[in-house]
């Protein structure tokens, strides 16, 4: 399978500043994601996620090692269409309207102005800043930063997303837009490597996780075998309990524990999901 | 509104947005204010008020505004690691900021450049001179046969003579000094000149003729004179248009943005918006209503109607714009540092 980011031996270090020493933000680090692959960037504040995620972006010359993306280096500017950074914090030129910004984002990784133009209204309709496409990003607020940042990364229909927390700040309905249009473009074919303390929403889009401690590794996988335990859980609906206990039985006949007979809540981001999260919501903050 | 899409576009369109007001109402400003009716034009030099604040304006508001705009320009602006990446160039897009704003400040000053000197009251035609050096002694004497020389270095068409004399104390009573402009053919004109003050300035027409060395001579009064340089000025017969000077003046001006900028961009590179702001700023004070600049001679030698090739303001404008180059390369060399 062709690989979307290689990493190999990579370390960033810092240098000391006054009389402190020189921070390592990331131990030497190997790394594959094959094309296709949602790789999650797990752990604390200050653990270097966002510093690897600078480094495959071009941003960051590493101390040691070595990357390629999508098998050129991560200066390459060839690199500006087909691999999207969404950084953490805020846009740039708060006086520009949320059209003005993708314009200039449409223009810089080169697309045709009327692509770039179509693309971008299609996006800031289904994130649900039709209404405040023509506002001014100032006075945008965090979640509508974060949606247009995230049509910013998807107007190029990149090869490779590399998301800095994508839905920190948004609210469940927010946060279930952009984890549905992640999706589609991992169905079309993309990647995507995202750092992001959201653990549920990790687990809900990613296929592999790295956890990053102090820049070091701490465990890495695919999520199915770092969260698998030989636990397995049975969903039943229309039962008593006398039928409960009937199936408890059979799975003891058949060798089985029964360790435990509860009744599950739906998680809370089903019940907004259900409440139409997927839906635009006109200029909503 | 079509959208803008590049730097220079963006850059350009929010400096015009900001500028555009204070600099037309400066510029209003000055057209409404009364003047005396002026006997010389020339004297309309004593309005170089109303005609160097609105263009002190402009290039202070297109310059900062550039700096805030663009996210690039100072360190660690919000969002400024998206445009890094959009734009890989070694300043992400700032020297095209620079540009714009050096396009916004021309487009908002070449107007008043070109029609305020003369709804101002300058002389329609601006006069090219040469200054003329004393040889030997600067000193004219109240005495007989007493002359000091000027000798050009190539014969030029010339069809007024300037002076404006350093008159001494006399020995005894003062009475004013009578000179005569006297070339190897004999009198430039056939009136005496009378020297009254210090600083006087006194022009002697004569139809255009080549000169290379003429002499000005003692006839009588009491007045020592001195002819330091810059005392005495010769007025080409060739003249020019009003309105290209005005060009001039406005391109010169773009000096001073371009220096200011061009320290703000390498500034930038390890130092955050408020001390890019402040040197850019200073710069734009000192260059433009300062004397260090060329802003103010310039101005007032267009108001005066002096074409400004022929003065000493290019030559004084001249650091500006080497300086401001020299700050754009070695910016351009310096890789920042980053620190998250």
């Amino acid at each position: 399978m062709a690989t979307a980011v290689s990493a190999q031996q990579l370390t960033v270090t810092y240098p000391g500043r006054r009389r402190r020493g020189p921070v390592v933000a990331l131990a030497p680090l190997d790394l594959e994601v094959p094309r296709g692959r949602v790789l999650g960037l797990l752990g604390p504040n200050g653990s270097g996620k966002t510093t690897l995620l600078r480094v495959l972006a071009g941003l960051l010359e590493p101390t040691g090692g070595s990357a390629t993306v999508l098998g050129e280096p991560p200066t390459s500017k060839a690199l500006r269409r087909t691999v999207a950074f969404q950084p953490e914090g805020q846009l740039p030129m708060p006086v520009l309207s949320g059209r003005e910004f993708l314009a200039f984002v449409g223009a810089a990784i080169g697309l045709p102005n009327t692509t770039s133009d179509e693309r971008g209204a299609a996006l800031v309709e289904r994130l649900g800043l039709g209404a405040a496409a023509d506002r001014p990003l100032g006075g945008y607020s965090t979640g509508m930063q974060k949606r247009l940042n995230l049509a910013a990364a998807l107007l190029g229909e990149p090869e490779l997303l590399l998301l800095d927390e994508p839905t920190s700040g948004l609210d469940p309905f927010g946060s279930e837009l952009v984890l549905t249009l992640l999706r589609e473009r991992v169905a079309a074919g993309a990647s995507i490597l995202m750092a992001s303390h959201q653990l549920l929403e990790v687990e809900e889009l990613c296929d592999d996780v790295l956890v990053l401690v102090g820049g070091q590794v701490r465990a890495r996988g695919p999520l199915g075998e770092l969260l698998g335990g030989d636990e397995q859980a049975l969903v039943l609906r229309g039962l008593d309990q006398g039928g409960l206990d009937a199936v408890a039985d059979a799975a003891r006949a058949r060798g089985g524990d029964v360790l435990r007979i509860e009744r599950p809540r739906q998680p809370l981001h089903a019940l907004f999901r259900r409440l139409g999260a997927g839906e635009a919501r006109p200029g909503a903050p | 509104m079509r959208p803008a899409r590049s730097p220079f576009r963006l850059v350009l369109r929010r400096s015009l947005v900001i500028a555009a007001v204070p600099t037309a109402l400066l510029a209003g400003l000055s057209l409404v204010v009364p003047r005396p009716d002026l006997a010389d034009p020339r004297a309309a030099g004593a309005f170089v008020a109303w005609l160097q604040w609105p263009l002190a304006a402009a290039s202070a508001l297109t310059t900062l505004a550039a700096v805030w705009f663009w996210p690039t320009f100072a360190n660690d602006r919000p969002g400024a690691e998206l445009v890094q990446r959009l734009l890989p160039g070694r300043l992400h897009g700032a020297f095209a900021a620079v540009l714009a704003a050096l396009t916004a400040q021309l487009l908002l000053t070449l107007p008043i450049g070109i029609w305020w000197p003369i709804w101002l009251g300058a002389p329609p035609r601006a006069e090219a001179t040469v200054d003329a050096h004393a040889r030997g002694d600067l000193l004219l004497r109240p005495q007989e046969r007493a002359a000091v020389v000027f000798e050009l270095p190539a014969e030029v068409e010339v069809r007024a003579v300037e002076l404006r004399a350093l008159a001494m104390l006399p020995d005894g009573p003062a009475t004013p000094t009578r000179v005569r402009l006297v070339a190897d053919d004999g009198p430039l004109v056939a009136a005496a000149i009378v020297v009254a003050e210090s600083r006087q300035v006194l022009r002697a027409s004569f139809p255009a003729r080549p000169l290379r060395r003429f002499s000005i001579e003692w006839r009588d009064g009491s007045l020592p004179l001195l002819f330091p340089p810059g005392s005495v000025q010769l007025v080409l017969a060739q003249d020019h248009c009003q309105r290209t000077n005005g060009v001039l003046l406005v391109l010169l001006l773009l000096l001073p943005s371009w220096l200011a900028l061009g320290l703000g961009v390498l500034s930038g590179r390890a130092a955050k918006l408020p001390v890019v702001a402040t040197v850019v700023g200073a710069i734009l004070f000192v260059t433009t209503l300062g004397d260090v600049g060329p802003a103010g001679p310039a101005v007032q030698a267009v108001l005066r109607g002096q074409w400004l090739p022929g003065t000493a303001v290019l030559r004084t404008a001249l650091p500006l714009l080497l300086v401001g180059c020299a700050a754009m390369i070695v910016a351009r060399a310096v890789v920042p540092k980053r620190w998250r």
